[in-house]
């Protein structure tokens, strides 16, 4: 409970974060919402979009095995890894192969997930992270704190020491300067990398692409001139047609930011052809499990698996806009995170999360796939009042569940009711 | 630990299988469980192979105003010759970022080539480089690529509703084009403008079934020149992608 309850604490009365977490909200909040109103489909593109949703993650096994045969017959390598390890160790064990020295990585919370950075950088790897405000929070030694804004918590003073400190250059606060900066230290990077590492935002299966989006172009960057390309994805993130991948690009890109499209979509489905000037010679994609079939075959979960990570319920959230990304103590933060981190991590350790939630419904309404949040927090409460062996749950304790179930007895009945009611006027006058 | 591909895959999937409460051996296909009967692709290639120019026009004007916000200029011109114009004068123009002299990279493209940009840009004497199609002159080629101040290619499509350019890579036409350059400018025709996502997708889909190229490996949607709000969310142009971006479309008319 402490961590949660102290970290809260230090977030709210931290004021600079609650004002930058206040402009967050104001601006990719509010630019979501106006977003979905402009759909030529209008808003309920929403409901359709949950719909394929269910139905691909209903036919999983499918979709992938399709995915993964589309892949390999453009000359790309699949890998499925069942857990972290396996997909740190595939990571690995492809840097060795290539002989890697130098990565360079596309923004990717599944890798924050899989703690695959650190890894690396025990074999003697630089591993730089491209994305501007992962870049930030790489060079401060931190976490990112939202998931299409890892550096919201960082103002840009703040900024401008840290540059001066590690990159050696005179202090600014000016944050076009700042950027001009990490663009000339990062092109460098790109430039001499030898591999590249990126997440995939939604992969197809009809046509065994994978679709990754930004706004900077280090995406493309990192998927254009390194000679090996590492895609990992987690299982679920699959659509199975074009038609599907439609509906879902452009929520997505919605959700995220408040635009039809996002800057730069890649949509990559294999190595470089041998006779293109550029683009990699090696593709992988690693297909992550990691706790994900565990979800899938509970019922009352399964609905999460649509969840594109596109950051919108974090955008709405009035819990996470008073306490912002870290507070969580998870990868994933905000209310998506307090439902995927107690099913990926374990409930009884992120059950302070679950607790924390307001049950507002901001976040349905907001998720560009209607994703029920609200509905799973409810449930993942009521385990942690009964217990739940699936999960591992023990129930609270016997005599504060025997109170309760004393209340609602005396509850039930009005005759009940009025004797408890009297006896109270009696004990407190 | 075992990283051997293909055990992997069986497990992982009949995982999957088990999760969702399917027999172990899977006897479900793709085609069986997502049948698209084609009729949504159709019209909407009915719908691109009959516009008329007044659509066209109005996807132009689309096109302008959705590009707007996103810091992207369309200048519609008539000719190619006036496209050829407007990119010498942006060379002129423009600061070099990368090196201090003035130089362009362009695709090997038939729209591309007719523009003349190499005997145009000659008299100013700022050298256009287009890649070589030998297997020793992609790293030639990249040294030109990081160093130039405009790239200059063509497109695919460009979908109007989201002002995304659309980009396949094909020998001749690298993607760094489009990417290290401070500057990129798209020559496309009126043609090429289409109103939906939607309706490249069926066009990439009519490329597939008739097993034409499809997507190719790496099939790129641009819309508007690299940005961040990554510090304290101001907007600023120019991330790691190219600062401007500007779409010459020609309308012949």
């Amino acid at each position: 409970m402490q961590p949660y309850i102290d970290e809260a604490r230090k977030a709210i009365s931290n004021p600079v974060l609650q004002t930058a977490l206040a402009n967050l909200q104001d601006r990719l909040g509010k630019g979501a919402a106006a977003a979905y109103q402009n759909l030529p489909e209008g808003p309920d593109l929403r409901l359709k979009a949950h719909d394929l949703r269910m139905q691909a993650i209903n036919n999983l096994d499918v979709l992938l095995e399709t995915l993964a045969g589309q892949v390999q017959k453009n000359g790309g390598k699949v890998i499925f890894a069942d857990d972290a390890a396996v997909a740190v160790a595939a990571c690995r064990k492809i840097a060795r192969k290539h002989g890697v020295r130098r990565v360079v990585k596309g923004k990717s919370m599944v890798t924050e997930e899989i703690g695959l950075n650190p890894a690396l950088a025990a074999d003697g790897i630089e591993v730089t992270e491209t994305d501007l405000g992962e870049y930030i929070i790489q060079l401060a030694e931190e976490h990112p704190s939202h998931i299409i804004a890892p550096a919201i918590h960082k103002t840009r003073s703040e900024i401008g020491t840290l540059f001066a400190q590690k990159l050696g250059i005179p202090y600014c606060n000016d944050p076009p300067t700042l950027t001009r900066e990490a663009r000339k230290a990062l092109r460098e990077k790109f430039l001499a990398a030898d591999m590249g590492i990126t997440g995939c935002n939604l992969a197809c299966a009809e046509t065994g692409h994978i679709a990754i989006l930004s706004n900077e172009g280090n995406i493309r960057m990192a998927t254009t001139l390194p000679g090996v390309h590492v895609a990992i994805m987690g299982m679920e993130r699959v659509a199975a047609t074009l038609t599907d991948h439609d509906v879902l690009l452009r929520l997505l890109s919605r959700g995220a930011a408040g635009q039809n499209m996002a800057g730069y979509v890649s949509h990559i489905s294999g190595p470089r052809q041998t006779d293109h000037q550029d683009g990699p010679d090696h593709f992988y994609l690693i297909i992550l499990d990691n706790g994900r079939s565990r979800i899938l075959a509970d019922e009352r979960f399964r609905e999460i698996l649509c969840c594109i990570r596109c950051g919108a319920c974090l955008n709405v959230c009035p819990v996470y806009a008073k306490i912002g990304g870290h507070a969580y103590g998870s990868t994933y933060s905000g209310p998506v995170g307090a439902v995927v981190s107690p099913l990926l991590s374990g409930v009884g350790r992120f059950r302070d999360l679950v607790l924390g939630e307001t049950l507002c419904g901001a976040c349905k309404d907001a998720c560009p796939v209607n994703i029920d949040i609200p509905r799973m927090l409810l449930e993942l409460r009521s385990m942690l009042a009964d217990g739940d062996g699936y999960w591992q749950v023990r129930r609270n304790s016997f005599l504060e569940k025997s109170v309760w179930m004393f209340w609602s007895w005396m509850m039930q009945k009005r005759a009940r009711y009025e004797i408890g009611a009297g006896l109270m006027k009696r004990i407190f006058p | 630990m075992n990283l051997d591909h293909t055990f992997n895959r069986v497990l992982f999937l009949q995982k999957i299988r088990g999760a969702l409460g399917l027999p172990v051996a899977n006897n479900r296909n793709f085609r069986d469980l997502f049948f698209d009967n084609g009729n949504n692709t159709g019209s909407l290639l009915d719908r691109i192979n009959n516009r008329s120019a007044e659509d066209r026009k109005r996807l132009l004007d689309r096109l302008i105003r959705e590009g707007g916000p996103l810091n992207l200029k369309v200048i519609p011109v008539p000719t190619l010759e006036d496209a050829a114009l407007a990119i010498a004068e942006l060379a002129r123009d423009r600061t070099p970022e990368w090196g201090d002299d003035r130089s362009l990279v362009a695709w090997r493209h038939p729209l591309i080539d007719s523009l003349n940009l190499p005997d145009r840009l000659k008299e100013q004497g700022i050298p256009v480089h287009v890649p070589g199609l030998g297997p020793d002159d992609a790293g030639l080629f990249r040294h030109h690529a990081q160093t130039a101040l405009i790239g200059v290619t063509s497109a695919d499509y460009c979908i109007a509703e989201s002002a995304s350019l659309v980009l396949k890579a094909r020998s001749g036409q690298p993607r760094m084009v489009s990417l290290l350059p401070s500057i990129h400018v798209a020559v496309i025709t009126e043609g090429q403008l289409l109103e939906s996502l939607a309706e490249c997708y069926a066009l990439v889909k009519k490329d597939l079934d008739a097993e034409k190229e499809g997507m190719t490996c790496c099939m790129t949607l641009v819309s508007g020149p690299s940005k961040t709000a990554d510090i304290e969310a101001v907007m600023v142009h120019g991330a790691h992608g190219p600062r401007e971006l500007i779409i010459c479309v020609i309308s012949g008319n």
